[in-house]
């Protein structure tokens, strides 16, 4: 599935971060996103997932434009922010399949999913006593459950130990292999780079 | 779905009884306020009992909208719906129901003690009580869910519901109270089911305005 984004614009309080800006995705293309602190990049993945609004501009995913009146698009596509989009008085698998729900993706692959990412000691535990790692282990567990055409990860390894990191490599491996799309975010351009087909540069 | 996102807040809820615990008490200490208040001159009770227990409903029920609203900003917790394939007028309407069985909940603990504390008759008709009281909240709830969905990005959000509540709900304040009133005065039905239709209508008109507009309100 590819994703467009034409003539973007967007602004806080009359400062532009987005003025006219565009890009596009190919189905499968792996593309990372870099610039400073402040550039914009976790907004532009906001915008992407609907999250935030737009002030101009068009976003489509495949032949779906990103409106908040339509949630078409939405299917497509899941935002794994460094915020957590989690509810921490629910248990991680409640979350799950709360979020599977959503989708209306059956939650019968859960417990495997939450073994996968090493959570399986912690599945009943409140999602408010967990570390960012775990958190993060979480997330991805959700990104498996939902199995989206399209990833926009947003510094995928913050938090992660030695061992998270070797299961988010492996999770790659496997969505480069499923072709997905992946637009990432990172502050590593050499990480970055040995990731994705091309880098984008905010300034 | 809409049970879906129900279940989540009645799951939520039910763990930590942070909302209804909060409102219940909050409610049974302005009815204790208003039985001492009263104290000095306990005639005026029975004509003032009817706005008093409004008055203690739209408190409790701006203590219950904050929190309920509160667990969406959690972790950015609502993110998890705004970016996924779903409604929001969905969410929207999910969000009046959960409200509407937290602050029914808390009302049934705390009528009690209310009609005890105030020491007023309790003659008339339960089923009556009921409907207006379910009327009156769905109508306070539908306005009050829309005031939070808009505030839920601002920063005073706290301070914002009740400014913004209070004035928007007066309407249902007052056709609240008058069938209240005339329940309590024993009146009939025909007399004050003018005042129950404009509750109705107030649940009906928000529930879908809110239902229209939760898209755009929501987003950041």
């Amino acid at each position: 599935m590819n994703l467009q984004v034409t003539d973007l614009s967007k602004s806080f309080y009359r400062s532009p971060v987005f003025h006219s800006f565009s890009f596009q995705l190919e189905s499968g293309e792996k593309v990372g996103l870099l610039g400073p602190n402040g550039s914009g990049k976790t907004t532009l993945l906001k915008m992407i997932s609907g999250i935030m609004s737009i002030d101009s501009g068009e976003i489509k995913i495949g032949e779906n434009i990103v409106n908040p009146d339509e949630s078409a698009a939405r299917k497509y596509l899941y935002y794994l922010g460094h915020s957590v989009g989690l509810y921490p008085g629910l248990t991680a698998i409640e979350n799950l399949s709360f979020i599977a729900g959503l989708y209306e993706k059956n939650d019968f692959s859960i417990i495997n999913i939450v073994n996968k990412v090493g959570l399986h000691d912690t599945e009943n535990k409140l999602v408010k006593f967990y570390s960012q790692g775990m958190l993060q282990r979480l997330k991805l567990a959700t990104a498996l459950i939902l199995n989206p055409d399209i990833l926009l990860l947003d510094e995928p390894l913050a938090g992660l130990d030695a061992e998270g990191i070797q299961l988010f490599e492996s999770l790659y491996t496997e969505w480069r292999g499923g072709g997905k799309t992946m637009l990432i975010v990172s502050h590593d351009p050499d990480w970055l780079s040995s990731k994705t087909d091309r880098i984008i540069e905010l300034n | 779905m809409l049970i879906h996102l129900i279940l989540k807040d009645l799951k939520i809820e039910w763990r930590s009884k942070e909302i209804i615990t909060s409102m219940f008490i909050f409610g049974l200490s302005i009815t204790l306020i208003f039985a001492l208040a009263f104290q000095v001159a306990p005639g005026l009770i029975h004509a003032f009992a009817s706005g008093l227990l409004w008055v203690v409903i739209l408190f409790t029920s701006v203590l219950g909208l904050n929190r309920l609203f509160s667990l969406e900003r959690e972790e950015h917790a609502m993110w998890s719906w705004t970016s996924a394939p779903v409604d929001r007028g969905t969410v929207y309407i999910a969000k009046v129901f959960s409200a509407l069985i937290f602050v029914l909940m808390s009302e049934l603990l705390f009528i009690v003690p209310f009609f005890i504390f105030l020491n007023l008759p309790a003659n008339f008709s339960f089923f009556q009580l009921a409907l207006i009281l379910f009327l009156g909240t769905g109508a306070i709830v539908s306005v009050g869910c829309l005031i939070s969905g808009i505030t839920l990005q601002a920063g005073l959000r706290d301070v914002l519901i009740p400014i913004l509540l209070f004035p928007s709900a007066s309407p249902v304040a007052i056709a609240a109270t008058k069938c209240t009133g005339f329940l309590f005065d024993k009146k009939p039905l025909a007399d004050w089911n003018f005042w129950l239709l404009i509750l109705c209508s107030f649940f009906v008109v928000f529930g879908l305005f809110g239902y229209l507009v939760f898209n755009r309100i929501v987003e950041e």
